[in-house]
């Protein structure tokens, strides 16, 4: 769990061991690297192909909650801050798109660019005021963003329409992606985009993990005081990272928005959106690039399939929480990864 | 006037739950989001009891406080203590799912329409022109009964003693061959049965749902911020502060952010004081 260098094993085992046994071990480490990958887009080829309105459906939602989840691991995965308002920058992101297509008639590309800037905005000025706190107080004072967002969605009739909302946004005609026309008034074609923002934001991740900016994050994490002592600026880098959670929450958000095509309040209370993203994250393995996934695999599909009532549903989310905090801690994909370090080494990765 | 005693009113709840709350959060080390289950339950059960099985109100006292602090001692024993290796973020994780299930459990059980408990002394007496409900009058009191009782049991007791050394380093006060567990099981009983108590109190006055623990969780979290942590005389100012600051934004302002102005007053503590209120003088 402490241990920083061990969660990365790709880079650290590649490039240390040398040797014929190491050629081999950075061999399967590669492969192992490049499996999930193979394995997530054959997914989304069998699923494409298969046509089927539900499955879509629930592979959407599995998606949007991925996605939601990947943006908390920016800040808390890495950085180690309990951010529980991520479900404002959601519903920011859902409001935005609503707004702009229905009262601005903008096309769907305008809040997918402007959404995210604006969220990553506010978090800039948001951020310093709360990232000067952390452990639980900064988890009560970004809960009350969130609070602060509800009141606002609920309350400004105005803007958003109060309890009842906005409804009629457009999903715009088709998007062409050059070689490749979607067509989004389809559920299919809603879930092509979904797919290609996983993939994206999937990417991205895989990418930020490896920059020295997350390793400072990682610091930050383990011991602040003492990456301060070697002259780090570590607010920047907090602020930055809860940008990307918000951007990244807010892009889910206009996602959201074009699917549902309806916004209210609801859907980003804290029980609905940023508890749901905290657990997913929780569950699947914070700090790893898989565990979104995963945990929004387990958490969301499985009670879909099986069809609970919404309070069944709740509770099995609770049970689950619990069963995985006490036997893995260190989420689903700490199993995975121990797999993989026995692979690599031929024993399990030191704790 | 009438928005003061509004304020006091709803501000003694907090004020309740918080002090039970700064209790278990400064010797056992949980950010314990279920505290405010506990109160929903303490005010469920006293629905159950006094308006459904016609008993009487004294007895879902009773029976709101040791259901309380049984639910508690378990909490502490069978979760809690359990979950040491995970540190503060496996317990909020298990307190987030406590939340939850039982949220969950009780509506399905018993819905999730607000009721009351009935029974309650209906007088009002008339205060600097404004009209106060004896029952009110009953929770203020009990507030500050309570806060004064536990801040004397833990400044003059031997356990006392034992639970403040704990809060101010647990490692040391476990290398004295204090049994912890045996002491953070006795806070969290001692602290869930004033969430029983409040909710039964809570209850009598004000509609009680399933939801509503996690709402009063979170303003006895705010509560203990604005305190800072570990003090019980700040917890009962803090929660009549919380209180006032509601009533007065929600009737000057605007009724329906009434929650937004705690939780932006909340944001402003911890900007310009992000160690709580009182911890300066506390320290």
């Amino acid at each position: 769990m402490t241990n920083i260098l061990s969660k990365t094993p790709e880079v650290v085992v590649g490039d240390r061991e040398a040797g014929l046994r190491g050629d081999m071990s950075a061999l399967v480490s590669r492969i192992a690297g490049v499996l999930p990958w193979l394995i997530l887009l054959a997914t989304m080829a069998v699923i494409f192909r298969a046509n089927d309105a539900y499955l879509f459906t629930v592979s959407i939602t599995i998606i949007l909650w991925a996605v939601l989840a990947s943006g908390l691991n920016v800040i808390l995965g890495y950085c180690g801050y309990y951010h529980l308002g991520l479900g404002a920058f959601y519903g920011i992101g859902a409001y935005g798109a609503a707004l702009l297509s229905v009262k601005a008639g903008q096309p769907m590309i305008v809040p997918v660019v402007v959404m995210p800037i604006i969220a990553a905005v506010l978090g800039f000025i948001i951020g310093p005021i709360v990232l000067r706190i952390r452990g639980l107080h900064f988890a009560v004072a970004t809960l009350s963003i969130g609070m602060i967002a509800s009141d606002v969605a609920n309350n400004w009739v105005a803007l958003t329409g109060g309890p009842i909302g906005i409804v009629g946004i457009r999903r715009p005609p088709g998007i062409s992606l050059g070689w490749l026309t979607l067509n989004t008034r389809s559920v299919s074609g809603m879930f092509v985009l979904a797919c290609l923002m996983l993939v994206f934001i999937t990417g991205l991740v895989a990418y930020f993990r490896r920059t020295t900016f997350a390793l400072v994050l990682r610091g930050i994490k383990s011991d602040e005081l003492q990456l301060r002592s070697f002259g780090f600026k570590t607010t920047i880098y907090k602020v930055v990272a809860f940008s990307i959670a918000g951007s990244v929450a807010a892009l889910a958000g206009v996602y959201y928005a074009y699917f549902i095509q309806f916004v209210s309040p609801e859907p980003f209370s804290f029980f609905s959106a940023s508890f749901q993203i905290f657990v997913v994250l929780a569950v699947g393995g914070p700090g790893t690039l898989w565990g979104p996934l995963l945990g929004s695999i387990l958490l969301t599909g499985l009670p879909e399939i099986l069809e609970l009532d919404p309070q069944l549903k709740l509770i099995v989310y609770g049970v689950v929480l619990f069963l995985v905090i006490a036997f893995f801690p260190g989420g689903l994909s700490s199993i995975f990864e121990t797999v993989r370090g026995r692979l690599i080494r031929r024993k399990p990765t030191p704790r | 006037m009438q928005d003061v005693i509004n304020g006091l009113a709803q501000g003694s709840v907090y004020a309740l739950t918080g002090m039970g709350l700064v209790l278990i959060f400064s010797v056992v080390r949980v950010p314990n989001f279920a505290h405010g289950e506990l109160v929903m339950i303490g005010g469920m059960l006293g629905v159950l009891l006094v308006a459904d099985m016609h008993l009487s109100i004294v007895l879902a006292l009773a029976a709101g406080m040791i259901t309380a602090l049984v639910l508690g001692i378990l909490f502490s024993t069978a979760i809690f203590s359990r979950l040491n290796k995970q540190g503060e973020v496996g317990q909020l994780i298990a307190s987030l799912a406590l939340v939850v299930v039982i949220q969950a459990g009780t509506t399905m059980l018993r819905g999730d329409d607000p009721r009351i408990i009935p029974g309650a002394p209906s007088e009002a007496i008339i205060i600097a022109g404004a009209r106060v409900p004896v029952m009110w009058l009953i929770i203020f009191l009990s507030a500050v009964v309570f806060a004064l009782a536990l801040e004397a049991y833990v400044r003059y007791t031997a356990t006392g003693r034992v639970m403040r050394a704990m809060a101010l380093n647990p490692m040391a006060a476990k290398l004295m061959g204090i049994p912890i567990g045996l002491y953070q099981a006795m806070a969290f009983g001692i602290g869930s049965a004033l969430a029983g108590i409040a909710g039964v109190l809570y209850g009598l006055s004000f509609p009680v749902q399933a939801s509503v623990g996690a709402s009063i969780s979170l303003k006895a979290f705010i509560v203990i911020i604005f305190a800072g942590m570990g003090s019980i005389t700040g917890a009962l100012i803090g929660g009549l502060l919380l209180g006032l600051v509601e009533s007065f934004g929600g009737s000057y302002l605007s009724s329906g952010y009434r929650d937004t102005f705690g939780f932006v007053f909340l944001l402003l503590v911890l900007l310009f004081r992000p160690n709580g209120l009182f911890a300066a003088r506390e320290q």
